[in-house]
């Protein structure tokens, strides 16, 4: 849950990112990964991002830390615009605002010790003399419950286990006391009964220090248990966004739904049973259906309206946000709201939250039934397709 | 007769710190088709091991140094290389292998990559073509697909050409080494199905390798939990996740994180032992809970119940 009066840290408005994809020898062709999405994350809360291959999840972890550049929108950092920061600014940016990455595998060097592993970014961000940096090493170590005894900072990464290494990356990231941190899918390469002592040490982390936390996961179950809200992303689109509490219990969007009922729980009758799938496999960004990308699957496509409009992402009943035409906006100006691709979204930052994702051009046409916010909202009424107010 | 059963089965590896027992004296039985067999364990414990073991399959420097596999009571793991060729591989046990997706050759068609074992039997063109075909059809990919070249395919649908193939001789036991590692939820969820299709419509026993014990209860009949080298526990999927009498499986159990429900989910401090050097007592103790005098002692697997199998000295009634 998020708490009332945390003010916002991060800000993204309508973030698109195109990869180019060579076609034949001269050319490349954009290829939209991240469509159109905005979120805002408060100080100190933890919204995953939920999707599957493909869904544009980790290229949005990516672009949020100007891993990549963005093709459309803004990232707004503590109220900087990312994409403008230039010199000592984008190096505090670097400092604040850190990754831990997938694979603990991969991303630490064979051929260097803990210790140099965990000073290394303190080393890149220069000014530390060499006993601040011990200091800052063990109390990082601490902070992820590796004892910084002389053995342990002696160590190479192959003597560590898959969660050790992990706690290793996270202590890379931890030691330069950053506000917000993007977790891509940090336990997906360790063993299942070491994943929740990662996933709950981040935790503890971020409430300790109260860190500002990204976690990208395809774990829905895992989310529920780590993180404040979920954000489910689909074909690059933000399709549902609610407590995760409140997303697993009541899930809206035709395809939160689908991802819930295939997540197998150990329960020995699930073998008499068929699993309820949708068929097919997630759309290629290169190739995606027209209007809402998830109609080929959808087991209540709307003939005549899922294929043809994209349905924005509204505040529904409930109170969180959904895109999905059998789901109307609610607020007073929802009157007009059934009529396809005719929606409003409300901000509405202070009490829950606030996601909200333009519609393509789809539907862009037709933005004519902005409503006022709804009652609770101290923020005015966002035309989808407009730029925030900041 | 058991369809399988495996008895006392000893991997071993050579490495440079000396002999490493991954799989140390594993028994177990799969009594009937149809039977679907859960080998539950983490990285290192051994289950990859044990598959690559009762196929035969083992790396380089790895051996089976004990045990036997009788296949229908015929002792399969003493039989020359040749005859395991020709008479066992792909016909009475066939597998589909971690990540073997990623296998398939680029430049050949699908159909032709499932048609090769079949050919090589010399089966004619025509009818082994026919047949792909139909495996194709069965394990649920679309018109066509034959034709296709991997990269034209999903990793769903390759995964799919993996077990297309595995069923080109009719085995009577599939093993699957975490056949959907690689998947997403959803592709996974709808090749459960098409495993659990193959399971109740052919008949066909499975020995399904994974991590993940909440997957294996989308499957398995029984389940048995390896950890370091050696069976924990073994009994009905509904003892084993409803009563579980180790404290290990307990532990992974309560690892899962539950979608309905705010318990979170708990987790085991520290790792696996070395192999190199396993402990003398117990391999689980220094990671236990519950763990007593006694512990200091080997726990054999025992018989709690019924069709119960656990490996501890809490659970053991002696």
């Amino acid at each position: 849950m998020s708490k009332p009066g945390m003010s916002e840290l991060l800000r993204l408005d309508g973030v698109s990112v195109d990869f180019f994809v060579r076609r034949g020898f001269f050319s490349t062709t954009p290829v939209r990964a991240v469509r159109d999405v905005t979120l805002t994350l408060k100080r100190g809360e933890n919204l995953a991002v939920v999707g599957e291959s493909g869904s544009g999840k980790t290229t949005l972890g990516r672009a949020v830390l100007r891993l990549v550049p963005i093709a459309g929108g803004r990232v707004l950092f503590d109220g900087s615009d990312v994409g403008a920061l230039a010199g000592a600014d984008l190096m505090t940016f670097r400092r604040r605002a850190q990754l831990v990455s997938q694979d603990p595998y991969s991303s630490l060097s064979p051929y260097m010790r803990v210790f140099d592993l965990v000073a290394e970014p303190l080393v890149v961000h220069g000014g530390v003399s060499r006993g601040d940096q011990q200091r800052r090493v063990s109390s990082a170590l601490e902070s992820v419950r590796l004892a910084p005894t002389a053995d342990m900072l002696a160590r190479y990464p192959h003597t560590l286990s898959g969660g050790q290494r992990q706690r290793v990356n996270i202590a890379r990231a931890m030691v330069l006391e950053p506000d917000f941190i993007v977790a891509d899918e940090p336990v997906s390469m360790i063993d299942a009964s070491s994943r929740a002592e990662i996933l709950s040490l981040l935790r503890d982390l971020g409430v300790a220090r109260g860190l500002t936390m990204l976690s990208i996961t395809h774990d829905l179950a895992s989310a529920r248990h780590s993180a404040d809200r979920i954000a489910v992303m689909y074909a690059g689109r933000v399709v549902e966004v609610a407590p995760a509490r409140q997303l697993i219990e009541d899930p809206r969007h035709p395809y939160t739904r689908a991802l819930l009922a295939a997540v197998p729980e150990p329960d020995p009758a699930n073998r008499l049973r068929e699993r309820p799938v949708v068929g097919g496999e997630p759309p290629s960004p290169s190739a995606l259906p027209t209007g809402c990308a998830f109609h080929p699957r959808c087991p209540v496509a709307i003939a005549g309206t899922c294929e043809l409009v994209d349905p924005l992402l509204v505040r529904v009943s409930g109170g969180g946000l959904v895109a999905c035409h059998h789901e109307p906006a609610v607020g007073v100006g929802d009157t007009a709201g059934d009529a396809p691709g005719v929606a409003e979204t409300s901000g509405d930052v202070e009490t829950s939250g606030d996601v909200e994702t333009s519609g393509d051009s789809a539907a862009s046409g037709d933005a004519d039934a902005a409503g006022p916010a709804d009652s609770r909202s101290s923020r005015a009424a966002r035309i989808q397709g407009s730029s925030a107010s900041g | 007769m058991s369809l399988l059963r495996v008895e006392d089965l000893i991997v071993e590896y050579s490495t440079s710190g000396g002999p490493v027992r991954a799989v140390d004296g594993v028994s177990f039985t799969i009594d009937s088709p149809g039977e679907a067999l859960g080998i539950i364990g983490e990285s290192g414990s051994g289950k990859s091991s044990l598959a690559n073991g009762v196929m035969r399959v083992l790396a380089r420097n790895a051996r089976m140094a004990g045990g036997r596999v009788l296949l229908d009571g015929r002792d399969v793991s003493g039989l020359p290389e040749e005859t395991f060729r020709r008479e066992v591989r792909w016909k009475g046990i066939a597998m589909v292998f971690q990540g073997a997706m990623q296998a398939l050759n680029p430049v050949i068609r699908v159909g032709d990559q499932v048609a090769e074992r079949l050919r090589y039997d010399g089966l004619a063109k025509a009818a082994a073509t026919t047949r792909v075909v139909g495996l194709l059809d069965r394990v649920g990919l679309p018109r066509g697909t034959a034709d296709r070249y991997p990269h034209e395919l999903s990793g769903g649908m390759k995964q799919r050409v993996m077990i297309a193939m595995a069923l080109t001789h009719d085995p009577s036991l599939l093993i699957l080494d975490e056949p959907t590692s690689a998947l997403d939820v959803s592709i996974q969820a709808q090749i459960m199905n098409l495993l659990k299709e193959l399971k109740r419509e052919r008949g066909i026993a499975m020995l399904f390798i994974t991590h993940d014990l909440a997957l294996a209860s989308d499957l398995c009949d029984r389940i048995a939990v390896v950890y370091a080298g050696q069976l924990r526990e073994l009994g009905s999927a509904e003892l084993v996740l409803g009563a579980a009498a180790d404290p290990y499986t307990q532990r992974l159990l309560a690892s899962i994180p539950r979608l309905h429900g705010d318990t979170p989910p708990g987790f085991l401090a520290g790792s696996p032992p070395d192999l190199r050097t396993p402990p003398t007592g117990c391999r689980f103790a220094a990671r236990c809970p519950v763990v007593f005098e006694r512990c200091a002692e080997p726990p054999p697997l025992t018989e709690i119940a019924a069709a119960h199998l656990a490996r501890c000295w809490r659970a053991n009634p002696a």
